[in-house]
């Protein structure tokens, strides 16, 4: 693993707000990097930097090894997706994906041949003479993919590009994407709010909130084994569950106290004093849902609780179960149709279980209340 | 987006300070420093020769005094007033039947509307002279009907001065009228029937409040022009109903006293800035409003 | 329709007056083509032409290459220089002619400055700069500054950003600007008529002179056939295909 891409301490203020705080991000060559978080979380600056469109107050980006930090955005070996495309309205399909290639004084012929090529790459072969403005939203977004990769940069740069599509483009776009970087092999660095989006097109993603990166990893990684509450929080649907740390009854599980729920054990390989504040965090899907006389045979975690509330969503049912003074969200899939079972309702006792492999402790957050936060 | 604004390098103090000065040194030194100017050289005396003397008088404030000033204060004022009244009440119906015709038709009628705009308006103002000429149309048409006796004169008083104003200033009162009807939601007034109001009523009570800020607009723009007409009263007008401008350019030309003449203009700019003050107040309060009731977003 | 009426009533009339024969207007006494013949044997009138024509070029230019510089900056900057710089430039929009026409011939004379073409050249390219600045900042608000970014982003500079992009981008409200600012300078009388000396009359200032002292039919003629070239660049104008989006 080269660092190809290095971010050291790029820090950025906008009067007193600090829009990035010291990021330093590695990205490896030819993969697929995500930056994830909210409005506002510093990623687009972070982007922006990385364009060359705005200056860090401090930190430096490297490209392979050669220093790029005040080097302006014509001159970088970056190009960037816009999110609103950002098609130049004036000149045809053709003419804007030769652009860049016309301005580093390309032979014309040769330009043709490029350009020929990323038509075919983006399939648009027959609409190169057409303006921006006669073609679909999903088109102008291949379109402004195929302006930046004919200038075969070190990184292409993608800023919330599915975010002006309708859900159905989005997705078909999501695996375009795919296909185009399989083709290219360009390392992408895609920048969205959407986890979705980042889960499933990134080699591996970075969670920002507050100019701050939060967690790198893996999308499993992530969200398996999110490294603070906010990535917890952020990243899926999730309950999570203050409580303190127990004994550990074998290595690798932590015993946790609930409060109201009592005792449940967890998986936890690192180092917890016992007592200390501690979040569990259990995804909603994870937890199976029975009658109160499902069998006792294994060392599954147990709770008893009752149905409060439920929505029925096609593909899964989202639960809401009264568990001691906690409400929980449990998701449960429909395996088998929804309508030959008898449906649990609002008020059902029942049982929730789960494997303490699934329950995750992220560290205690001072001053936060010992309660249920219900996502 | 816009505080990350694509201008990392172009954001710096200098490249902006360079950028403005070629307009702003321009426009100081050719509209702050001459208006600047006036309110100097009233204070100055005359020199002999047409020009300016050096020293400090009120001498010109002082012939301001001279009976016949008030009265043409005065006329100024109302007939200002009366164009501008007139113009609203001619230009609001106008905007709306503008605003609710379909989009093709809307933009040829926008043209003819606006046309007589584009005519060199002493052409306009020569027009109605030829209009109301004494051997004119009108005057043929009135005699013919009774309504007039042969010695009546239609030209050189303030009514003819009012009806050419109102003339010349109406494209500049259906425009930015238009602006606003062309924005407003007319379901609303459908929501006004809807609710038992009748026709005149939800327009009175819904349209013209949707459209404040036009009226507001079209208010400043012919106000303000108006009260420094000179052209109008000097072609259609006579020495009765001669307005500020009228005094202004007589002193340039008929006796050349320019600190005399920059009094009138002064206390012209000081009645001027009143209304366009009042404009800017209200557009403020406007806002301010507009603001409040986005405040849920 | 009444309004419309009452827009194209007094035009109508000096059109019809135009060709009759009657000196003084009144009523119609036979059709002839006798003033147009008149105007075309007048050198005054062409010489006025002439200069008219001069000082509006002239004028559109310096309002053009001021009001756009002027738009670009009050668009992309926002600060205490920049609320300054609005009102100077917005200012002349809304002051009554003779008082601006007055400060500028109050101007000329404290400054020595002789009275002629060039103060009628300073004085429309002062109130033209307003209007070509108000038309560029309504076209700018319309303008994806991302377009910038991504012409910098493929590794453009500046002068083929501004020719590449801004100029074909911005094209038809320059276009939109010019026309403003040349009719509104040919249009003028009031400032002109302040500021304008010996020798450097303009169609406008001459034909306010033939009003007041010269034949009305002559004026008539004189009017449709100034008239007719505004209209005629006013439709044509309307008609050119415009930017689709």
């Amino acid at each position: 693993m080269s660092a190809f891409i290095e971010l050291r301490g790029i820090t950025k203020r906008y009067g007193d707000a600090v829009a990035v705080d010291g990021v330093d991000l590695d990205l490896v060559k030819g993969e697929v990097f995500s930056l994830l978080g909210p409005s506002g979380c510093g990623k687009t600056t972070l982007l922006r930097i990385l364009a060359g469109f705005i200056m860090p107050d401090a930190g430096t980006v490297r490209v392979d090894g050669v220093d790029l930090t005040r080097v302006p955005a014509n001159q970088r070996p970056i190009n960037t997706v816009f999110q609103n495309y950002a098609l130049f309205p004036h000149l045809s399909v053709r003419q804007n994906i030769a652009f860049g290639r016309k301005i580093a004084g390309v032979p014309a012929a040769q330009i043709r041949r490029e350009v020929d090529r990323m038509l075919d790459l983006i399939q648009m072969a027959g609409h190169a003479d057409k303006r921006p403005h006669q073609i679909s939203g999903g088109q102008k977004q291949r379109v402004a993919i195929a302006r930046a990769l004919i200038n075969e940069p070190r990184l292409l740069l993608l800023d919330e590009p599915l975010a002006a599509l309708d859900l159905k483009l989005r997705q078909h776009m999501l695996l375009e994407l795919e296909r185009i970087h399989r083709d290219v092999g360009t390392t992408f660095l895609y920048v969205t709010h959407d986890q979705g989006e980042a889960m499933g097109l990134s080699d591996r993603l970075a969670v920002m909130n507050g100019g701050r990166v939060e967690q790198i990893g893996a999308p499993a990684e992530v969200y398996e084994a999110p490294a603070t509450r906010f990535v917890a929080d952020f990243i899926g649907d999730t309950n999570i569950l203050d409580g303190h740390a127990g004994s550990r009854p074998r290595p690798d599980y932590l015993s946790v106290e609930l409060g109201s729920l009592g005792r449940v054990l967890a998986w936890c390989d690192r180092p917890v004093a016992a007592g200390k504040t501690l979040h569990l965090c259990l995804r909603p899907e994870k937890i199976r849902l029975e009658r109160p006389n499902g069998g006792v045979d294994d060392d599954w975690n147990r709770v008893g609780g009752t149905i409060t509330e439920y929505n029925y969503f096609g593909s899964h049912t989202r639960f809401v179960v009264r568990a001691g003074a906690l409400d929980l969200s449990v998701v449960q899939p429909h395996r088998r149709c929804f309508l030959d079972e008898k449906p649990f309702a609002p008020g059902d006792p029942v049982m929730l279980s789960w494997h303490p492999d699934d329950g995750y402790v992220i560290p205690g957050n001072h001053g936060v209340p010992a309660e249920a936060v219900l996502q | 987006m816009k505080a990350g604004g694509g201008d990392g390098l172009l954001k710096r103090r200098g490249l902006e300070i360079l950028l403005t000065a070629p307009s702003l040194i321009w426009m100081g030194l050719f509209f702050a420093l001459p208006t600047f100017l006036v309110f100097l050289i009233a204070f100055r005396p005359a020199d002999p020769w047409g020009g300016v003397g050096d020293g400090f008088t009120l001498e010109s404030w002082a012939r301001l005094g001279n009976p016949a000033y008030p009265l043409i204060f005065w006329r100024t004022l109302w007939l200002s007033a009366a164009t501008t009244v007139i113009c609203l009440v001619l230009a609001v119906p106008v905007a709306y039947w503008l605003a609710r015709l379909d989009r093709g038709l809307r933009r040829w009628m926008l043209i003819l509307v606006i046309l007589p705009f584009w005519t060199n308006f002493l052409i306009r103002i020569f027009a109605w002279k030829t209009l109301l000429h004494p051997e004119g149309y009108v005057k043929e048409l009135l005699l013919f009907f009774g309504f007039s006796d042969a010695q009546a004169q239609l030209l050189y008083n303030p009514w003819a001065v009012l009806i050419v104003l109102v003339y010349s200033y109406l494209p500049f009162a259906i425009l930015p009228l238009y602006a606003a009807a062309e924005k407003f939601d007319f379901s609303l007034v459908e929501a006004a029937w809807d609710l038992g109001a009748g026709r005149l009523r939800a327009f009175w009570s819904v349209f013209v409040p949707g459209i404040s800020k036009g009226l507001l607009t079209a208010f400043l723009i012919v106000f303000v022009p108006a009260l420094g007409s000179y052209a109008i009263p000097d072609i259609i007008g006579g020495t009765s109903s001669e307005m500020i401008g009228n005094r202004i350019a007589q002193r340039v030309f008929t006796d050349r006293n320019l600190p005399h003449a920059s009094a009138l203009s002064a206390l012209l700019a000081l009645a001027v800035l009143l209304p366009m003050v009042a404009y800017l107040v209200q557009l403020g309060r406007e806002q301010r409003r507009l603001r409040k009731e986005g405040g849920a977003e | 329709m009444a309004a419309l009426l009452f827009l194209y009533l007094p035009i109508i009339v000096l059109v019809i007056q135009s060709f009759n024969t009657a000196r003084y207007g009144g009523s119609w006494q036979g059709f002839t083509l006798d003033w147009y013949r008149q105007l075309a044997g007048n050198a005054p009138i062409q010489r006025a032409t002439v200069n008219t024509l001069i000082v509006a070029s002239v004028s559109t230019f310096f309002s053009l290459v001021l009001g756009t510089l002027a738009a670009w900056v009050l668009h992309r900057y926002k600060g205490g220089l920049q609320r300054l710089h609005y009102l100077l430039v917005y200012a002349p929009l809304v002051i009554p002619d003779i008082l601006m026409g007055m400060s500028l011939l109050l101007l000329f004379v404290q400054a020595g400055i002789p009275l002629g073409r060039g103060t009628i050249i300073i004085a429309h390219t002062t109130f033209c700069f307003s209007y070509v600045t108000l038309v560029l900042i309504g076209r700018l608000q319309d303008f994806d500054d991302n377009l910038i970014d991504a012409a910098l982003d493929l590794g453009a500079r500046w002068p083929t950003i501004i020719t590449r992009i801004l100029l074909p981008l911005l094209g038809p409200g320059l276009a939109a600007g010019a026309l403003l600012a040349f009719t509104l300078s040919v249009d003028d009388f009031v400032i002109t008529f302040l500021v304008a000396g010996p020798g450097s009359t303009t169609l406008p200032v001459h034909v306010y002179g033939m009003m007041k002292f010269g034949s009305p039919a002559l004026v008539n003629a004189l009017s449709v056939l100034f008239m007719a070239a505004t209209f005629a660049i006013v439709l044509t104008s309307q008609l050119l295909p415009k930017e689709k989006s």
